[in-house]
């Protein structure tokens, strides 16, 4: 490589690395620094170092190892129930049937929905006096007394769940169903004349083929789930009794509300850091297939 | 025997088509439905599912300019909204382009990079939202577009620079080398051979940036406040809030805050999905 | 190709569009003009449009100032006001709820206006309303609304059960209330605002009223683990018996106005602008003469009547460029003339305004219940870490509702909790 090329490619990445440097690194540095110090929203720049203080009351503090809990049930549920219902919905439209592109060009309706909306919608939905959903289960005799859907203890997380779902199993369904898309029949009627039925056509032939995307779309997916913010904070705003906070909405209560910029920092650094591992294990999904 | 289980296969697809078409539907038709009820159609027990009469007012409400009233600040919402996301994706597609062929013709230590803003993806945006604030402050860029774009840049940029360095690896390189040959400079090199070919996964990639910046609220909430800056999603999530029960003023905000994306979804559906599952495809 | 070309015709087409909407919204921008920036809260009264309709008259009766209003959610209204005041772009006025005076008067962020307040306000507004905006004998604002959570209860409902008198005490309420389950008249007699938000508080801190407790020690330390634990048993115990809305822990005002209007409570609990609201036959199914409204009364042998305060007030921020103007301003929004244009939703604060017998006209109750209310008045606690605080109070309090813990219990774990922070 000349030296001219070298420096080309220098030049060339300069701008992007000078953004990247501005409203990532910088910030990140930022934050690492804020969380050694006791530093309010409010002062500027007067705050104390304090050492490794914040991060032994981190890891101690119950609503912090809690709304961490909370974050990773929500990722784990809403990308495993995505991932399957996603599938199905792809194999099902792949099939031939009187009205399929139809259907396929509804499937893009949920992922063009923005999050907000479809926080609200579902708020409006689960409405325990006037919403649709406790109306409807009652004109269907499904139930007799209606349900506060996001004021139960125990069910507003998967109400909340229910409506990610919505919306984001339409990624992964048009994800799977590109990839579907150029899985040769040849193959998949070579395997019918050797006599696979439907089961081992799937596992032999179409699984293999989907999973490249598949981990694309899983990628795509977590990084999104384990940082979930806006639409637990439209919907329940982390209630009731703190059952639906998620790691990201304790972060932003401790320093925005409670005003404390130092310990929220801390918060921060210690969800990258999980963050980071999830991730690296999942890079090296990605990378393998390479 | 073969063609009742055919039969039966038919029923049972035609069943799960239609039950998946209704899942699909019936929530975003509801909040359609909701938005030209009235009020009392929408506080009924049981509810009412046909309004008794169509009722506009919420929209004519939200789109109806004057000073200090709710539709200015929506209309304000819908510019900024706009504005930003272009601005961020344009940013965003300006630095990534040229850095992406790097990364994809030259892969070496500098895809550490690629790496980096691969990996700044993952990050949850609380980790940067307190630092930033305070910069934006002291620099004086808050609450305006153009600063909020440069935060959008944090979610777009990493997005950008993954897809297009996926796009110019499909690019085969001997015909940049012909145009080496040829005698090109490298900014011929790559505007008159990479880019031109590049141009429709741009489209594409442009159109999904879009949408995410479309999309965001929690940086949104955080660096904006009047009308100046304020984008759709913030407006619409203050209008929902629990000291509001127009239920059908609150859905008529969200039908339109989602026409855009729904609109550019049906238009390039084929593209947008290609662009999505790039790099999970293999052709 | 044919794909990228109508990429580019539909970017263009928003780019196009973009510039038309920057200049339907070009604003005269005259140089010399004082430009001010309020930040209001989305609330039923005063409602967005009155606060606007209110400052369109002050713009024409100062050309020289514009005024541009913002308005948030309560729940989004002390941080965005924080978060602006640090920034390049700070906020001129603000409206400022009665317990976080304290927190901001211990940021200095309030403008002193203790020797600017004209003598007709001093003497004009009533007496206990100046204590919510005054700290440390420093006047920080001026009082805009006073209110309280009332009882609000359907009449007719009573009547159907044979009530015809309304309820003289907590126990005698709770009787009725069981009455008229028994009768079927209604499902859930109560419905109260306890969504894990302030709106808790406050429906908590008027049944801590009512039964005699209070937050704090003379000295400021929380109480509530001992003398919080009635109110608390006693919400709890509505839940249980299936008196009270099952929905109410996820319930904010409107909610329970909804719910009031439509028919499905017998009694609530709201602010005063529940009252034009439910007697509008727009807005409401029950009967106008069905509402009535009063003090919440106390628990026998306690007290007769109870009210905890949620008043706000308005206020100049010290980093205002234009202090002088923005006080202009915030004079002019609590002004008599004003509050009495605008007093159908919100009460006045002006003694001379109850005078006028046309401001009791159809709502006689309410403003003898107001009358009242504001002569018994107490307060949420006013501390620089009220609202964290608050926050675990709510959690606790919640927990307790669900039952997951005893209403003793979750009093003292919240105690403890509080204590840690401070």
């Amino acid at each position: 490589m000349s030296k001219k090329t070298a420096r080309n490619q220098i030049l060339l990445t300069v701008p992007m690395i000078v953004i990247m440097g501005a409203v990532i690194g910088w910030p990140l540095i930022r934050t690492i620094l804020l969380s050694f110090t006791d530093a309010q929203l409010m002062d500027s720049g007067t705050s104390g170092f304090v050492g490794l203080a914040n991060f032994r009351n981190a890891i101690t503090n119950e609503g912090f190892l809690a709304s961490l809990k909370i974050s990773a049930i929500f990722a784990f549920v809403v990308v495993t129930s995505e991932m399957i219902l996603g599938t199905a919905v792809a194999l099902l439209v792949n099939e031939p049937f009187k009205g399929r592109n139809l259907l396929r060009a509804f499937l893009i309706l949920p992922w063009a929905v923005p999050t907000v909306v479809n926080a609200i919608m579902w708020r409006l939905i689960y409405n325990p006096e006037y919403g649709a959903l406790n109306s409807l289960l009652t004109q269907l005799g499904l139930i007799d007394s209606y349900i506060s859907w996001l004021s139960s203890a125990n069910m507003a997380l998967g109400a909340i769940i229910f409506a990610d779902v919505w919306k984001n199993f339409s990624l992964v369904a048009l994800i799977a169903l590109a990839s579907l898309q150029t899985l040769s029949s040849a193959q998949v009627d070579a395997a019918k004349i050797d006599g696979a039925n439907a089961l081992q056509r799937f596992g032999y032939i179409t699984l293999p083929h989907l999973i490249p995307s598949l981990q694309v779309a899983l990628v795509l997916r977590i990084i999104e789930a384990v940082k979930v913010f806006d639409i637990i904070y439209i919907m329940t705003k982390g209630g009731p009794a703190n059952r639906t906070r998620s790691g990201s909405i304790f972060v932003y209560q401790e320093a925005f509300t409670n005003s404390r910029m130092g310990s929220g920092a801390t918060y921060a650094v210690i969800m990258v850091a999980l963050i980071m591992i999830f991730i690296l294990f999942y890079m090296r999904i990605i990378t393998k297939k390479r | 025997m073969r063609s009742r289980t055919n039969k039966t296969k038919t029923i049972l697809l035609y069943t799960a088509a239609i039950l998946l078409f209704v899942y699909i539907i019936a929530p975003f038709l509801w909040l359609i439905i909701m938005s030209v009820s009235s009020s009392e159609d929408l506080t009924t027990r049981p509810l009412r599912w046909i309004p008794k009469r169509i009722n506009l007012s919420s929209y004519a409400e939200l789109l109806t300019m004057g000073i200090n009233s709710r539709g200015e600040l929506f209309l304000h919402g819908l510019r900024n909204s706009l504005v930003t996301a272009l601005l961020a994706v344009a940013i965003s597609m300006v630095v990534t382009i040229p850095a992406s062929w790097v990364f994809s013709r030259h892969p070496g230590k500098k895809n550490l990079i690629l790496y980096a803003a691969i990996f700044t993806f993952m990050l949850p945006p609380v980790a940067y939202a307190l630092p930033l604030y305070r910069i934006l402050s002291q620099i004086g860029l808050l609450d305006k577009s153009f600063s909020l774009a440069l935060v959008y840049c944090t979610i777009v940029l990493p997005f950008c620079v993954w897809l297009i360095k996926e796009n110019i690896d499909a690019i085969p390189y001997e015909l940049e080398e012909a145009a080496i040959i040829d005698g090109a400079g490298l900014f011929t090199q790559i505007t008159k051979v990479v880019l031109p070919l590049l141009l429709p996964s741009l489209g594409t990639v442009a159109l999904l940036s879009l949408i995410m910046a479309w999309d965001e609220y929690f940086y949104a909430m955080l660096f904006t406040n009047s009308k100046q800056a304020i984008t759709l999603p913030v407006v619409i999530a203050n209008l929902a809030s629990g000291r509001q029960s127009n239920y059908n003023l609150i859905a008529a905000g969200g039908v339109l805050a989602s026409l855009p994306p729904v609109i550019i979804g049906f238009l390039f559906q084929r593209s947008l999905i290609k662009g999505l599952a790039m790099g999970g495809v293999k052709e | 190709m044919k794909k990228t070309v109508s990429v580019l015709v539909v970017l263009l087409l928003v780019i196009g569009i973009v510039p038309m909407f920057a200049a339907g919204a070009k604003e005269g921008t005259d140089a010399g003009k004082i430009k001010l920036r309020f930040l209001g809260m989305a609330q039923a009264a005063y409602s967005e449009k009155n606060v606007n309709d209110m400052t369109d008259d002050f713009m024409k009766a100062n050309p020289n100032i514009t005024v541009s209003t913002e308005f948030v959610p309560y729940e989004e209204l002390r941080n965005k006001t924080m978060l602006a005041y640090g920034s390049n772009n700070p906020y001129d006025a603000v409206l400022v709820d009665d317990i976080w005076y304290a927190e901001y008067a211990s940021k200095g962020m309030l403008y002193d206006i203790t020797a600017k307040v004209p003598a007709s306000y001093k003497e004009g507004v009533l007496a206990g309303a100046w204590n919510v905006t005054t700290k440390q004998g420093k006047v920080l604002g001026l009082p805009w609304f006073l209110d309280t959570m009332y009882l609000f209860y359907n009449a007719d409902m009573l009547k159907k059960a044979g009530y015809t008198n309304p309820p003289k005490s907590i126990e005698e309420m709770v009787d009725m209330a069981r009455t008229l389950k028994a009768k079927k008249i209604v499902e859930y007699p109560f419905v109260f605002s306890l969504a894990q938000a302030e709106a808790l508080i406050c429906v908590y801190a008027n049944f801590l009223e009512a039964f005699g407790g209070s937050f704090q020690d003379a000295s400021g330390n929380y109480i509530l683990d001992t003398s919080g634990v009635k109110a608390l048993e006693f919400l709890v115990s509505l839940k249980n018996e299936g008196l009270l809305n099952p929905n109410s822990l996820e319930y904010l005002e409107e909610d329970v106005r909804r719910v009031f209007s439509s028919g499905d409570a017998a009694f609530t609990l709201n602010w005063a602008y529940m009252f034009a609201l439910a007697t509008d036959p727009a807005e409401s199914t029950i009967a106008k003469e069905a509402v009535k409204v009063m003090v919440l009364p106390g628990a026998k042998g306690v007290k007769d009547f109870a009210a905890m305060s949620g008043s706000m007030g308005l206020s100049v921020l010290n980093q205002s460029k234009n202090p002088e103007a923005a006080l202009q301003y915030i004079l002019h929004l609590s002004s008599k003339k004003v509050q009495d244009a605008y007093s159908d939703l919100q009460l006045p604060v002006w003694t001379a305004s109850y005078d006028d017998p046309k401001l009791a006209v159809g709502r006689e109750q309410l403003v003898e219940a107001s009358k009242k209310a504001f002569s018994i008045m107490n307060v949420r606690p006013s501390e620089p870490n009220y609202q964290e605080a608050s926050a675990i109070i709510q959690q606790y309090v919640q927990r307790a509702l669900y039952g997951e813990i005893t209403p003793k219990q979750a009093l003292s774990d919240a105690v403890k909790k509080v204590k840690e922070i401070k």
